[in-house]
């Protein structure tokens, strides 16, 4: 990842989109303190996230949704166990008071009766009952922002607007600001509000959601909404696309200038040499392209 | 099917049984699916919905546990009744298959020229340098820009998206009638995926001869792709039909409902949910398997299987709901 510049507005999810190796996991392990940053700066409501990160009280408005629920709930403990961890860590609730936030999340999350969940383990579960328990945890403590790594890729199709729809009513009932990343449009299309296009760790384009799908300017984002099929079969075969050639460089060793050149249609002398930057475009916009920033 | 030629494929009432440790899994029940000459067909469902096992049966690459019921016919013979050494001369040449994840199906030790190269030699009993030019040819013919230099690497120099195509020239080597492709591009990114099914409607289009049996669970690349779709639900087909028919016109409740889940980017659409998880196969729902989530369940979806009902055009649907309009 290299130069990123990115505000993420309080009650809004904000989706940053981009193939695998562009460093969209990356970021979003780094604005929670899992990974920490070579240089720069993460602020959280104003405070610089490095200094603060060792504070509690920050630790807990800052949670993760991971992508695989096989792999992020501990096989050994149960759906309650699992659940009570949070309160443990950052709240001195205790017996009574702490079953009853249990359950209170198990049915937030739609884990209903959940006496008969609270007792399960998470082989016992299914991939969408899984990923209900991983958001339960992720909003025990109040969180205020929370990082969602592809939520629902490993869900099937019938189970992932279930999870999609739990998502969006805790951003309004609780007030919530998601960093959600995938790589999926059409999902980021239904529930984001604002959108970042990421490619080799460099942001291309940056803007809201129906700006962004109605007036793709980037070559890159272009490409990537030509690239997304259609579910009509009539319009799908009429199409005419503009695919991408070729695989992305190594982000050890990205291009000069411009990172998406060495793929771009649209290439020119001066991207070889000189690296655009984000320029704003319109309300809200913003590309980094030297072919399209004027 | 009166003046249509005969299929090339033709599964007929395939029942398979599976063992596990809970008990018998019936993960597919009374499947039947015609594939044309030069068709792309399509096999749509969740997990557990049988659409995998459906594939393998029809290669025989089942696990040696489970039971196949039914016939298959390729060409006009039944598989099911072929010996393994049978078998193994009709995989790789008549029928070859690419699946999901292309790493996992490459030899990590062997170069990619080998590997293509092996199966040639073994059903075209070609000579070193006919061998070659085979592969080479192959690779070109998957839009491989440098095939020279490709054969002589290993996997772990390619990309995904060149591996997958590696695959796709590997299973094409023999000139195949029928490719199986078991989520092609599931574990690709979205601009190698369509290039991936650029390349294998190409393949079709332009190569006569070659049947496509597409199995996936993303209804997006069935209308890419897909000449006719078989909706399968819980081990049964619920709907099939030809697919502008099916998207336009879905008949089912599940493949309604499916379809309005279904997200896009040309238009903001509502997120609509199916409540309920896919069911258990060691114990499914009696009477129609999708009854338990089914919005417009009736006492009668409780108890019996419901009958096909034919809309024409192969347009059938498996629901009670048209079962007066049928008798």
């Amino acid at each position: 990842m290299d130069d990123v510049d990115l505000c993420i507005p309080t009650g809004k999810i904000f989706a940053l989109v981009g193939e695998s190796g562009c460093g969209k996991t990356t970021f979003g392990r780094m604005l929670v303190g899992l990974t920490s940053a070579t240089s720069g700066n993460v602020f959280f409501q104003g405070n610089e996230l490095r200094h603060c990160l060792n504070q509690k009280s920050i630790r807990r408005q800052l949670q993760f949704v991971f992508q695989d629920p096989f792999a992020s709930l501990n096989p050994r403990k149960s759906v309650r166990e699992t659940l009570e961890q949070p309160f443990a860590v950052h709240t001195t609730l205790t017996g009574k008071e702490l079953g009853t936030e249990v359950m209170n999340l198990l049915e937030m999350v739609g884990l209903t009766p959940p006496e008969i969940y609270e007792k399960r383990y998470p082989h016992e579960l299914s991939g969408g009952q899984r990923q209900r328990v991983a958001i339960a945890r992720a909003i025990a403590v109040h969180p205020l922002f929370i990082v969602a790594d592809e939520p629902v890729s490993q869900l099937d199709v019938s189970v992932r607007a279930q999870i999609l729809l739990l998502l969006t009513r805790f951003q309004e009932e609780l007030k919530l600001t998601y960093l959600l990343i995938s790589h999926d449009l059409a999902l980021v299309r239904t529930v984001a509000n604002h959108v970042a296009i990421m490619y080799l760790g460099k942001i291309l384009e940056e803007a809201g959601v129906e700006e962004i799908f109605d007036r793709p300017v980037h070559p890159y984002t272009q490409i990537l909404l030509d690239s997304t099929p259609i579910p009509d079969p009539r319009l799908a075969k009429q199409k005419q696309r503009v695919l991408l050639h070729g695989d992305p460089a190594s982000p050890i060793n990205p291009p000069s200038g411009c990172r998406f050149r060495t793929r771009c249609p649209h290439v020119s002398d001066r991207c070889t040499h000189d690296e655009p930057v984000l320029v704003e475009i319109g309300p809200n916009h913003k590309v980094a392209c030297h072919s399209c920033s004027k | 099917m009166d003046d249509l030629p005969d299929p090339l494929l033709h599964i007929q009432n395939l029942h398979v049984q599976l063992k596990s440790r809970e008990g018998t899994v019936r993960a597919v029940e009374g499947v039947t699916v015609d594939i044309m000459p030069s068709q792309i067909v399509g096999i749509v469902g969740e997990s557990g919905s049988g659409k995998s096992t459906t594939a393998l049966s029809v290669i025989k690459l089942l696990p040696s546990t489970a039971i196949a019921m039914g016939k298959i016919f390729f060409d006009g013979s039944d598989l099911l009744g072929f010996s393994e050494k049978q078998m193994r001369s009709i995989r790789g040449s008549r029928i070859s298959m690419i699946f999901q994840d292309p790493t996992t199906y490459l030899n990590p030790v062997m170069k990619i020229g080998r590997q293509i190269g092996e199966a040639i030699r073994l059903h075209l009993k070609t000579d070193p340098k006919g061998t070659e030019q085979r592969v080479i040819n192959g690779l070109r013919s998957v839009g491989i820009a440098q095939p020279d230099d490709v054969a002589h690497q290993y996997p772990h120099q390619l990309s995904g998206g060149m591996k997958q195509r590696t695959l796709i020239a590997m299973a094409l080597s023999c000139a195949p009638s029928l490719l199986i492709a078991d989520e092609p591009t599931t574990a690709l990114d979205v601009t190698i995926q369509m290039q991936i099914l650029n390349l294998i409607r190409d393949l079709v289009k332009k190569k006569l001869g070659i049947s496509v049996m597409l199995i996936t669970h993303d209804l997006g690349v069935v209308a890419e792709l897909c000449d006719r779709v078989y909706v399968m639900y819980a081990g049964k087909i619920a709907e099939e039909g030809k697919a502008e028919d099916l998207f336009e016109k879905p008949r089912h409740p599940y493949t309604s409902a499916l379809l309005r889940s279904v997200l896009s980017i040309t238009e903001t659409r509502r997120l609509e949910a199916i409540e309920g998880e896919v069911p258990n196969l060691t114990n499914p729902p009696k009477g129609c398997r999708f009854h338990p989530r089914c919005p417009k369940a009736m006492g009668a979806c409780h108890a019996e299987d419901p009958s096909v009902h034919n809309f024409g055009n192969g347009h059938k649907v498996s629901c009670v709901l048209y079962q007066d309009s049928v008798r």
